[in-house]
């Protein structure tokens, strides 16, 4: 119930270079901002965590920010914003030398789908020397194509990834059937379903077996974990019982989204909320082949050579976590609806 | 020969669409071929709107021009006129300016530029051929204007105030060109003008308006003897010239100071 | 015999010929020097504070770094794809603006009616932010060639109209009532008098155009491209390949200076007198 609102998408505040680095007063509640950038389940941790006072309870005073990876990065890195749900983004970032580290991973697969308007494209074979959308070059869209495609033995690089947007350029790119094929997370197949925009195309691929990547999560700025290490724990904290909420009460879950992403439409809220939960880590890290392969993965797309490539120590850090979480088991904490 | 046949002409003011605010009131005059006739006035007397009439730019609300029995409905070849702004196309060299009257009649592209040449030395312009307006002076371009009229070899020459942007030395150097120029040709020239020595050094004939609305005084016949360039500070020094100009002066501040004190 | 007085051109006094070789440079080349100061603190600048990380190469380039990529652009051929995409999609764009937009323009400055009829459309329409229209254009004309085309007709339509318009409506009437009197037909009078007359300001809204029909083509570009100079800017972004973003962006500027300086050379030789007519007042 809290007064906190989303921003407007493209909060131009993020962009003024007037970084409030410092921590509010120990005895005032701790301010925060969050980036996310869509509204689904892959971030019902976080308005669990806002919706049942889990942030109040931990002295957080927490602001979403409705902003992309493209925005939340630079704004890690200059200060605007505290935590990022964008981690991909931030990898990218950091793997050129950004001061930023991952903190925590939500999911170590997609909900994503490849989905063809084509009739004679039936298998991720297919292709091959096609063109593919993505919402941008490089993201997580991409990278989990390209995996999948190298899982098949096929070449990541015979295919022509385009970029598409979000928003209503992506719907209608989609709708006007001009690309080949799409790769769309689960919620806007849903959607999209909903509104009769897919009633001429059909799966090809359900990338949420066939890769294994690290997905979703929350990145900060090495400068913040320095400063403020308590304030990142008890995010994490947080958020850790968010997920264990989420887990626990479906029913509950489903009725905050709804409030959240502010739609009615509780069958596709369900959909996506089965889902993610499938794709969810068992408590909030990755081990540490999933994240080289991923990164070796994304150094190819930014044409880095592999010596290049930086230590995996150096872009992840779950120390924080681990403690939370050690902290908190021994505790017995468990969520009640 | 031109007959103006009761012509009366006015215009709607805006925004009343009723009343008609007069200009023109019944006027009616004859121009023998060949002679040169002045429209002399004060301002508001309607006489340049009556050129344009005479012209074909403006179709009054009653009367008629009639130019050898056939009348007037638009601009025609066999006139042509010459401005008070001159109103040369500035990106257009003088030559390229006298050409433009020629290029409208439809002067076959081969013998226009004879045709303009020789109007340009007719002004005394030779040497200006490749000269943009903007680089002349205003008695230049009122030359090339003439010269624009000029090459279109009308019958009828029509002059709005033509020195009136010239300054008063110049002015007078004009007009002794103009007569050195029309004397070796027979055209037949209507003069606007504000200026009674002009009128009376150019012309065989006066005719004089009043304003409110504009209406005819009277007619002078100006029987100085031709030609009147050689001799000119002569003929403006001698009686007859000061008597036109007293009778003219006279008549015309009766009719300024009536309208004046009305 | 006749002493005859030196006179130094610029400054119309006599001046001893002892006077440094400097000084004397420096005052007939001011301007021109005075400029290479400026690009000079400019780059330097620029250039050290990416550098020292002062500014995290992250977000900028140094000078040296987008030079030296520039050159590997174009030593590899790797650039000319793009710059053709985008050419292409500009070229068409320019063209098609130019080709609507002079006649509506004429058309709105000769005919009131006209004018005070499309008037409200077309303000409301210049006014709107252009790049709403993208998904409407991809919706009717797909992600090829067309939209991008659509999006930068758009971007440069409005411009030109409003241009050609004013022009067309300040000319001189006399010079029309002139025309008139030589026995013109309308045909004539537009050819003659209005489009030679509008010229200035037509080529003032080509210029203006260009500039906006620039940023079109990189903001259609922003979606469904593969190839162009805004693709490479945006992909570069996505990817943190910062030096191949501001090549991107170097290279639009520098054609968007080229075009510019090339419109104005061509306004001074098409309507030199308006120069003289604004001197002589």
């Amino acid at each position: 119930m809290s007064a906190n609102a989303m921003k407007p998408f493209g909060c131009l505040v993020l962009l003024a270079l007037c970084g409030a680095l410092g921590a509010a007063p120990a005895n005032a509640a701790e301010k925060l901002r969050f980036s996310i950038p869509s509204l689904s389940a892959n971030y019902a941790p976080s308005f669990i965590a806002m919706d049942k006072g889990y942030f109040a309870e931990e002295g957080l005073d927490v602001e979403f920010v409705n902003a992309g990876g493209g925005i939340a990065t630079p704004g890690l890195i200059s200060g605007t914003v505290e935590m990022s749900g964008s981690p991909a983004s931030a990898l990218s970032a950091i793997m050129r030398g950004a001061p930023l580290k991952i903190i925590y991973t939500m999911s170590e697969s997609t909900t994503y789908q490849v989905w063809s308007t084509q009739a004679d494209i039936k298998t991720l074979a297919d292709l091959q020397g096609k063109s593919v959308g993505v919402a941008t070059r490089g993201d997580t869209y991409e990278i989990a194509l390209r995996m999948a495609l190298r899982n098949e033995r096929l070449s990541p690089d015979a295919v022509g990834y385009t970029a598409m947007g979000f928003g209503s350029a992506a719907r209608a790119i989609i709708e006007s059937k001009s690309l080949p094929a799409v790769v769309l997370p689960s919620y806007d197949v849903e959607q999209l379903r909903g509104s009769g925009s897919l009633s001429n195309a059909h799966l090809i691929a359900d990338l949420a077996d066939k890769v294994r990547l690290p997905y979703n999560g929350i990145a900060t700025s090495d400068r913040y974990l320095q400063s403020n290490p308590d304030t990142v724990k008890k995010f994490l904290r947080a958020t850790v019982k968010g997920v264990a909420y989420m887990r626990a009460f479906k029913d509950q879950t489903i009725q905050i989204l709804s409030k959240y992403e502010n739609t009615t439409n509780l069958r596709g809220i369900d959909v996506d909320y089965t889902e993610v939960l499938k794709t969810l880590t068992k408590d909030g890290t990755v081990a540490e082949a999933m994240q080289r392969d991923d990164m070796e993965m994304r150094a190819s797309l930014l044409k880095m050579p592999a010596d290049k490539i930086i230590p995996a120590n150096r872009v992840y850090d779950f120390a924080p976590l681990r403690e939370v979480n050690a902290a908190l088991s021994a505790s017995g904490w468990k969520p009640t609806p | 020969m031109i007959e103006v046949c009761a012509v009366s002409h006015g215009f709607v003011p805006v925004g009343d669409g009723e009343s008609v605010v007069p200009v023109l009131k019944d006027i009616s005059f004859a121009v023998e071929a060949g002679s040169f006739v002045s429209l002399l006035g004060p301002s508001g007397c309607g006489k340049t709107t009556l050129l344009r009439v005479i012209d074909g730019l403006i179709v009054p609300l009653r009367g008629e021009i009639r130019i050898d029995g056939a009348v007037v409905k638009k601009p025609a070849t066999d006139r042509a006129m010459v401005f008070q702004e001159f109103n040369l196309l500035p990106w257009r060299t003088t030559i390229r300016n006298i050409e433009f009257g020629l290029e409208l009649h439809d002067v076959p592209r081969r013998e226009r530029p004879a045709r303009a040449r020789a109007a340009l030395q007719k002004v005394g312009l030779e040497r200006f051929g490749h000269y943009f307006p903007h680089e002349l002076s205003g008695g230049m371009k009122q030359r090339v204007g003439l010269a624009r009229a000029l090459a279109t070899n009308p019958r009828i020459l029509l002059m709005d105030e033509p020195f009136g942007a010239l300054d008063p030395q110049i002015r007078e150097i004009m007009q002794l060109d103009l007569l050195k120029l029309l004397d070796a040709e027979r055209r037949t020239i209507v003069l606007v003008t504000h200026s009674i020595d002009e009128a009376i050094f150019l012309s065989d004939r006066i005719i004089i308006f009043g304003a409110n609305p504009g209406r005819i005084l009277t007619t002078i016949e100006v029987d100085l003897p031709r030609p009147r360039w050689a001799k000119d500070e002569e003929i403006k020094a001698s009686s007859t010239f000061i008597a036109y100009r007293k009778q003219i002066w006279h008549l015309l501040k009766q009719e300024l100071q009536h309208t004046e004190g009305a | 015999m006749t002493e005859t007085v030196k006179l130094d051109v610029g400054m119309g006094l006599a001046r001893p010929s002892s006077h440094s070789v400097f000084l004397r440079i420096w005052r007939s080349h001011r301007a021109a020097i005075s400029r290479l100061a400026a690009f000079v603190v400019f780059f330097g600048t620029w250039e050290w504070s990416v550098e020292s990380g002062l500014i995290s190469p992250l977000f900028l380039s140094s000078p040296s770094e987008i030079v030296l990529r520039l050159y590997q652009v174009f030593a590899d051929g790797s650039i000319w794809q793009h710059i053709e995409a985008s050419g292409a999609t500009a070229f068409w764009g320019f063209v098609l603006s130019v080709g609507v937009g002079v006649p509506v323009g004429v058309a709105m400055g000769r005919s009131p009616l006209l004018r005070d009829t499309l008037e409200p459309f077309i303000m409301a329409i210049y006014a709107s932010p252009s790049v709403a229209f993208l998904p409407l254009l991809i919706i009717w004309l797909g992600i090829g060639l067309a939209s991008k085309v659509a999006l930068a007709f758009v971007g440069g339509v409005f411009v030109i109209i409003v241009n050609t318009e004013a022009g067309v409506s300040s000319i001189d009437r006399r010079l029309v009532e002139t025309a008139r009197s030589f026995t013109a037909t309308e045909a004539e009078v537009l050819f003659k008098i209005v489009l030679p007359a509008a010229m200035p300001f037509i080529l003032a809204g080509m210029r203006l155009a260009i500039g906006r029909v620039l940023i079109m083509v990189v903001v259609a570009e922003l979606f469904a491209s593969t190839a162009g100079l805004g693709y490479l800017i945006y992909q570069a972004g996505a990817l943190y390949d910062t030096a191949q973003l501001f090549v991107g962006v170097v290279i639009i500027a520098t054609a968007g200076i080229v075009l510019n300086v090339f419109l104005r050379w061509l306004e001074r030789r098409v309507a030199p007198w308006r120069r003289a007519e604004r001197l002589s007042g």
